[in-house]
């Protein structure tokens, strides 16, 4: 589509690129491992139990950023998934598939979180309500991307992450919705949800500390896939 | 528009003779097996019953999935579909509709009597029908795009992966309506939902899915 | 299950996905770096 000396061009920035990013990622790791410690310190030691949920709220800590840092990084490689079909750019789309399974990841913790958090409160293991209904929807999502990710199909896979992204909204409506109509009468107070409880000095620490985590997981998974020279070299 | 017709009539005689009831099929199949697999006892079963229906709804799109594409790209049909004058949505639009024809409609027309032999209350059957209507019309778009996403080498995984998610909305608010019509709601607003979630998947489905066959065939060649 | 015993199965959960994460993309980047991941510059452009 291209001529080749146009797609020659483009790829002289590669090894720089890669340079860059090897450079960037022990930063990034630093960063993480400081926001962690003080994240872990705080949302564990120093947040007080809350009246109603007692320790349990600290997992909230967990499970919101979470789901938050799964629902935007699909979004970001859906948004990278469309800068490269309209510009044609393998590196963009490169970018996008980089950040997938570091999302998925997000969402296998925000699962989890969720379902430990759940155990005190509902005395069971597994419970339908809209955030989990939501967090199975995305993973289901994260799974069907990471499907066509290793076939190498580019364009698909941004039009699948284009679906998906513009999805989620109606999903969260719609699990929402749907819950509201099958609650019983007076479970919950209206307008009192229990991530409320969450003290907001830790949902904030524990994002910071995913945000830099994924910084350098997406940093390195970019930077390996990335061409290279002979020997590794950039 | 003279030819996403006769796309239309051609889909529908291919699949009237390659065994095109078969999402009927399988929907009648699992409503059947589902009571009797419950046991006897009709009440819990009329709580589960709209769930039941939507689920073996979708349940039988996923049979029609791999077909929609496949054999017309590997006989290089969807090629020249693709290349003629006629917008590749179009294409798209007119497979959707085929598949509603042969799946969506035949539910939703049978549905009165699964909703009657699970025990759920005549005031709903209106509710159901049109939901259905209305839903299995989103359902046979997004198969479309699902299709058109997941045409290729272990695409079948892919689109029963995905179909659950961008499909789980219509579930939702279709099921809903006729939750809502058991209950003596009513049932209005899940209904103008389903109509605008149509509407919405007939505006961004055909565009995006003609892209996806465009990459796909593009791989291939 | 109690309620601490909840919240360290939380957080070992989460700090192991986090931790096997960081490994997993280290390695593989590590690798990389030392022997190169094999792309000419002809591969590349046909995998977009």
């Amino acid at each position: 589509m291209t001529s080749p000396s146009a797609r020659l061009a483009g790829f002289a920035r590669p090894p720089r690129l890669a340079a860059l990013c090897d450079r960037l990622v022990p930063w990034a790791g630093g960063l993480f491992v400081l926001c962690l410690a003080a994240a872990l310190v705080y949302a564990l030691a120093v947040a007080p139990p809350d009246y109603r949920q007692g320790e349990a709220v600290r997992i909230l800590a967990l499970s919101l950023p979470a789901a938050w840092m799964a629902v935007a990084v699909y979004v970001l490689a859906a948004l990278l998934g469309a800068a490269g079909l309209t510009r044609d750019r393998p590196l963009v789309f490169a970018a996008a598939r980089a950040a997938l399974a570091p999302g998925a990841a997000f969402a296998l913790i925000a699962v989890a979180a969720h379902v430990l958090w759940g155990r005190p409160a509902w005395n069971a293991w597994w419970e339908w309500d809209g955030r989990s209904a939501f967090l199975v929807l995305l993973l289901l999502l994260y799974l069907g991307a990471g499907l066509p990710a290793r076939d190498g199909d580019s364009r698909r896979l941004a039009l699948l992450l284009a679906a998906g992204a513009l999805a989620l909204p109606f999903l969260r409506i719609a699990t929402d919705w749907w819950v509201a109509l099958h609650r019983p009468e007076g479970v919950l107070p209206l307008g009192d949800e229990p991530g409320d409880a969450a003290d907001p000095l830790a949902l904030i620490l524990m994002l910071g500390a995913f945000k830099a985590w994924f910084l350098t997981v997406w940093l390195m998974r970019f930077s390996a896939a990335l061409p290279r020279g002979p020997e590794g070299s950039p | 528009m003279k030819a996403a017709l006769a796309l239309i009539r051609r889909d529908l005689l291919i699949a009237r003779r390659g065994g095109g009831l078969l999402p009927l099929a399988v929907f009648a199949a699992l409503l059947l097996v589902f009571p009797l697999a419950a046991g006897p006892g009709a009440a819990p079963l009329g709580r589960l019953a709209p769930g039941a229906i939507w689920a073996a709804a979708l349940a039988a799109h996923l049979v029609a999935l791999d077909a929609l594409f496949a054999a017309d790209a590997r006989d290089g049909s969807l090629a020249a579909m693709l290349a003629a004058k006629a917008p590749a949505g179009a294409v798209v639009l007119a497979k959707a509709v085929a598949l509603w024809l042969a799946a969506g409609l035949p539910i939703a027309l049978v549905s009165p009597l699964a909703a009657v032999a699970l025990g759920l209350p005549v005031p709903v059957l209106p509710a159901l029908v049109l939901s259905l209507l209305f839903g299995t019309a989103a359902i046979a778009l997004l198969s479309a795009l699902v299709a058109a996403l997941a045409l290729g080498r272990g695409g079948a995984a892919l689109a029963a992966v995905l179909v659950l998610p961008l499909a789980a909305p219509v579930l939702a608010f279709g099921a809903g309506a006729a939750e809502l019509a058991a209950r003596g709601q009513s049932w209005a607003a899940p209904l103008a939902v389903l109509a605008a979630l149509d509407a919405a998947c007939a505006l961004g489905v055909p565009p995006a899915a003609a892209a996806a066959l465009r990459a796909a065939l593009d791989r291939r060649s | 299950m109690t309620a601490w015993g909840a919240v360290a199965a939380a957080y070992g959960v989460a700090l192991a996905i986090l931790a096997g994460g960081l490994l997993a993309a280290g390695i593989a980047w590590q690798r990389v770096r030392r022997r190169g991941n094999g792309f000419v510059q002809d591969s590349f452009r046909r995998r977009g």
